[in-house]
């Protein structure tokens, strides 16, 4: 061993040299890159739709992103149920000329992620798309070896046809424990540096959030803690104020009442957060989505409630999440709730699919089957409104998408006039 | 076309694989020139896929990539057969080989890194040791003492493990781009506290007869 033993030294030297300069290079992260938004005058617009179109198969987890050509791209998972070897991701396109959803496309199937990616992989989910700083569209969802979605690790591919096709995917190691436990939820951002932010968060034996910076080839430059373990954190959501200053909100898994949302802040652009604290915003351990308005305003979609996710609202704060006010409750079906028999539930949940796309109803049996399948077990069905995801556009419209009732993703077109509308009749409201 | 760090992770799981079939009963004890042969054909046929997978690829979404010092201490166990097998004089005794390079050395820093990482990359407090992997120049200082301290005390294998696990994850060898990953895995800790262990129960009986 003596031969090896005076080898070592040329090995040190070379290792040394080269991973010092490694280190060196790693760019540094100074600012955010805020979001340009130049709001169009229009009246005032309201639409819903749902869109996807399978019916008898569960969804969840959608997230939109805003195409070149105005078009909104949506994805979301899709199978015969969560966690099933048939889940994919599938995609569609919104087109906001017509009005209308195009047919769903699948993206990536567990089979191609388990070839590209060389290991096995029992489900995926969550499928998030940012921008990168060349234009591209990256995606990032989580995959599963064993065990369940505490388990995960991310995927990451990219397109450079706007969403059409796809890169094979790569794997993003993130964790020194089997790479496990890191989940993806909330839309990527970009610093100044054109490196992307992803939000993610850790499920194995404590629950906490995190966040990624990725370089342009998808590697992980670093990963920043957001909150401690036994701060029950999820899902981060990232509201940018300005290119030093953002406050991120966090669905709370813990159970010290009362339940919020817990929210950090930094102002320097991420390189230091503020401790973790409890919002004013209700949570009953469910997602959350938000977006921060060109004059400051903050917008969150969430369950607004502490137990439950029969209701979604939309609340807006004016000075940076100190107070909260109700916009409007996009789905409320609390009461109906308390009536969980499947008799009622076919009458009502009829109406709903109506009000939700005027354009179904030759399939409206077939979508309230579809429906009561996946909702009503051993005779009590339970409604469910989740997992948001809201993005304002170039022109300041905003498109929201959520798991409705885990059998359709269901998609909100509003604008600022309406918004603004809104807000003078709540103030209106409240006066009286 | 298949990654260059596709094929370094799948050749780390079927190394780990065949190292622990060639310890099985019936395989362990062959001839050295046959067991060679078995090796070589075993280690291609974790990579063949069977349907979807090959072996390497199904355990790897269970191991995960290995760490350096893991291979390099899989590779040493089968130093002996293999000496034997390409017709070189035959080396020392396993146990005193490795003490002679240091293992229980080795076995001690894997130990207190994973004390270290593992319950605060869990979630254990605001500070996350994870975070030094990503090019934390003071992190790399602190490895390159240790490794020099190991070459003086002549712990070869504490120096060279630490140094190849630099020198791997300097030129991107696996997927990561975090250092503790190169330089530990789960199951390596698992392996050294049983090391351990063990030896501390055989000094202790040792010393009572």
């Amino acid at each position: 061993m003596q031969g090896t033993r005076m080898l070592i030294p040329g090995i040190m030297l070379i290792a040394y040299t080269s991973a010092f300069y490694k280190a060196s290079s790693v760019p540094v992260a100074t600012s955010f890159q805020v979001p340009t938004v130049e709001v169009t005058a229009s009246p005032a617009r309201f639409e819903t739709h749902f869109a996807s179109s399978k019916t008898f198969v569960q969804v969840h987890a959608a997230s939109v992103i805003e195409l070149r050509d105005g078009r909104i791209r949506c994805f979301w998972f899709s199978g015969s149920h969560e966690g099933a070897k048939d889940v994919a991701i599938h995609s569609a396109v919104f087109d906001p000329l017509k009005s209308q959803w195009g047919g769903e496309t699948v993206t990536v199937t567990r089979e191609q992620t388990q070839h590209a990616l060389h290991r096995m992989v029992a489900k995926l989910g969550n499928p998030v798309v940012g921008r990168a700083a060349d234009g591209s569209l990256r995606m990032f969802y989580v995959t599963v070896s064993v065990g369940g979605w505490a388990g995960a690790s991310i995927a990451t591919m990219t397109s450079n046809d706007e969403g059409e096709t796809w890169s094979e995917p790569r794997r993003l190691v993130t964790s020194p424990f089997i790479n496990i436990s890191t989940l993806v939820k909330g839309p990527p951002f970009l610093y100044s540096d054109g490196t992307m932010g992803v939000p993610v968060y850790h499920e194995f034996i404590s629950k906490f959030a995190e966040m990624l910076r990725i370089d342009k080839n998808g590697k992980v430059l670093d990963k920043q803690r957001l909150a401690a373990g036994g701060q029950g954190t999820l899902q981060p959501v990232m509201l940018m104020q300005s290119a030093q200053t953002a406050q991120v909100l966090m669905r709370y898994a813990g159970a010290l009442v009362p339940l919020r949302v817990v929210t950090v802040s930094t102002q320097d652009a991420g390189q230091h957060w503020s401790a973790p604290l409890k919002s004013g915003l209700r949570n009953p351990d469910a997602a959350i989505t938000g977006v921060t308005l060109p004059d400051g305003r903050m917008l969150v979609v969430l369950n607004d409630l502490e137990h439950g996710r029969e209701a979604l609202s939309l609340m807006l704060s004016a000075d940076g999440g100190k107070t909260w006010r109700e916009v409007k409750k996009l789905e409320d079906q609390v009461a109906a709730s308390a009536q969980p028999d499947e008799a009622h539930f076919n009458v009502n949940v009829q109406t709903l699919i109506s009000q939700s796309d005027a354009n179904i109803s030759t399939q409206l049996a077939q979508y309230v089957d579809s429906t009561k399948r996946t909702v009503c077990k051993t005779g009590r069905c339970r409604y469910e409104f989740s997992y948001p995801y809201m993005i304002q556009t170039q022109h300041g419209d905003f498109h929201l998408v959520y798991t409705w009732n885990r059998t359709f993703i269901k998609h909100i077109w509003f604008n600022q006039a309406w918004l603004n509308q809104n807000l003078e009749n709540s103030a209106h409201d409240a006066l009286h | 076309m298949m990654h260059f760090t596709d094929i370094t992770g799948l050749a780390g799981v079927a190394l780990t694989l065949l190292a622990l079939t060639l310890r099985l009963p019936g395989i362990k004890h062959l001839p050295a020139k046959p067991k060679l042969a078995l090796a070589c054909v075993l280690f291609i046929a974790l990579l063949i896929p069977f349907g979807n997978l090959s072996a390497a690829e199904f355990m790897r979404g269970v191991l995960a990539d290995l760490s350096i010092p893991t291979l390099l201490l899989l590779l040493l166990a089968q130093r002996e057969w293999l000496n034997s097998a390409l017709g070189r004089s035959r080396a020392r005794e396993q146990d005193s080989l490795l003490q002679h390079l240091g293992f229980i050395q080795t076995l001690l820093f894997v130990v207190i890194a994973a004390v270290v990482l593992y319950p605060f990359a869990l979630g254990l407090g605001m500070y996350d040791p994870y975070r030094w992997g990503f090019g934390n120049i003071g992190f790399i200082a602190g490895l390159l003492l240790v490794a020099l301290l190991a070459w003086v005390k002549q712990y070869t294998l504490l120096a060279l493990s630490i140094s190849l696990a630099v020198l791997a994850w300097s030129v991107g060898w696996y997927e990561s781009n975090n250092l503790w990953n190169y330089l530990l895995d789960p199951w390596l800790a698992i392996y050294a506290v049983g090391g351990l262990l063990k030896r501390a129960v055989t000094h202790r009986s040792g010393r009572k007869s």
